[in-house]
């Protein structure tokens, strides 16, 4: 798994610069398991993480904040690469955001599975309507509603 | 002679073999390039980066033009030391004459100080313009030769800010005598 977490919200082995993180990527893209947390300063280097995990394949892609790395009408993006031909390369991806409408239409066009706390925001209420989760606005607390395509 | 037929199924080459054989290699190899492709793109990307412009006060464009005046003569005294150099060849000139040119080129570059120019062009300009200007200022009138002796002259500005000369001393420079 590998996050890319620039508010330092996860765990696991931290990586500041994409030097380190090639150089250990290189050493073990054939381990079981890892655990692997992103927090770069420069957005070039996200970029090139989306390539590495289409390079290594077999990769849990965890992306918080998923509207800073590819905008609601960006054509052009290695994340947009991923969402659209992932599947090819067994390369899972999660992305977390706050608001719906900021997304890619295509990563919400192309989501299996969606999960939405409360939302009250009208516009984030009815984008969500539109990809088929209905009522986000009547959720209480940690309640949430789950839609699996 | 029977042309040689391409195989519809063509053997892969060696490097293709081996480049399976030896899959972790090309996965190692691809991330350490797509590492360093990305900072060579950081790169280029900083240095197509636009400088920002220090924002200018009229009081600093004032101190840059006064700066432009006092660089402008102190280059226009070292242009004339030059040229006084090659004057000296034939006759020295004495300290006055120098002030004398130093202040008219002073002069001459106030005259200019509200515009901004690009300097070492001015510079050059000017420089060139001295080395016509002196020599038409009766300067070679005053070096006299007369039967291989050269004159010292004692010069004098006029009423019109022209260059005049009184009392010519005719010397024997081979003697040595200066004064």
């Amino acid at each position: 798994m590998i996050i890319l977490d620039p508010l330092d919200e996860h765990q696991g082995i931290l990586f500041f610069t994409l030097d380190d993180f090639a150089f250990y990527m290189s050493e073990h893209f054939k381990d079981d398991e890892f655990r692997l947390v992103c927090r770069f300063q420069d957005m070039a280097d996200y970029e090139a993480v989306f390539e590495i995990a289409e390079t290594i394949k077999n990769v849990c892609l965890v992306v918080e904040e998923a509207q800073i790395y590819i905008s609601a009408r960006s054509r052009e993006s290695k994340f947009l690469r991923l969402c659209h031909f992932g599947r090819h390369w067994d390369v899972k991806v999660i992305g977390i955001a706050r608001r719906t409408p900021e997304l890619s239409s295509d990563f919400r066009a192309l989501s299996q599975h969606i999960i939405s706390f409360c939302q009250t925001h009208p516009p984030d209420v009815k984008t969500m309507a539109d990809m088929g989760v209905y009522d986000v606005d009547k959720l209480e607390g940690h309640d949430y509603k789950e839609v699996i395509y | 002679m029977p042309k040689k037929q391409k195989s519809l199924n063509p053997q892969p080459e060696f490097s293709e073999i081996s480049e399976n054989l030896d899959n972790d290699e090309v996965i190692k190899e691809k991330i350490s390039e797509i590492a360093e492709n990305t900072k060579e793109l950081k790169d280029e990307k900083q240095e197509r980066k636009p400088k920002t412009k220090k924002y200018i006060s009229k009081k600093d464009v004032a101190e840059k033009q006064k700066a432009v005046v006092e660089s402008g003569a102190f280059a226009m005294s070292k242009a004339l030391e030059i040229i006084v150099s090659r004057i000296d060849k034939e006759q020295p000139l004495v300290e006055v004459e120098k002030e004398m040119f130093n202040d008219a080129f002073k002069t001459f570059f106030e005259k200019y100080a509200d515009f901004e120019f690009k300097y070492k062009e001015e510079m050059v300009l000017l420089s060139v313009l001295a080395v016509i200007i002196i020599p038409r200022l009766d300067i070679k009138k005053l070096l006299k030769k007369e039967n291989g002796k050269q004159t010292n002259n004692n010069f004098r500005e006029n009423g019109n800010g022209k260059i005049s000369v009184s009392n010519p001393v005719i010397t024997d420079r081979t003697e040595g005598d200066n004064t």
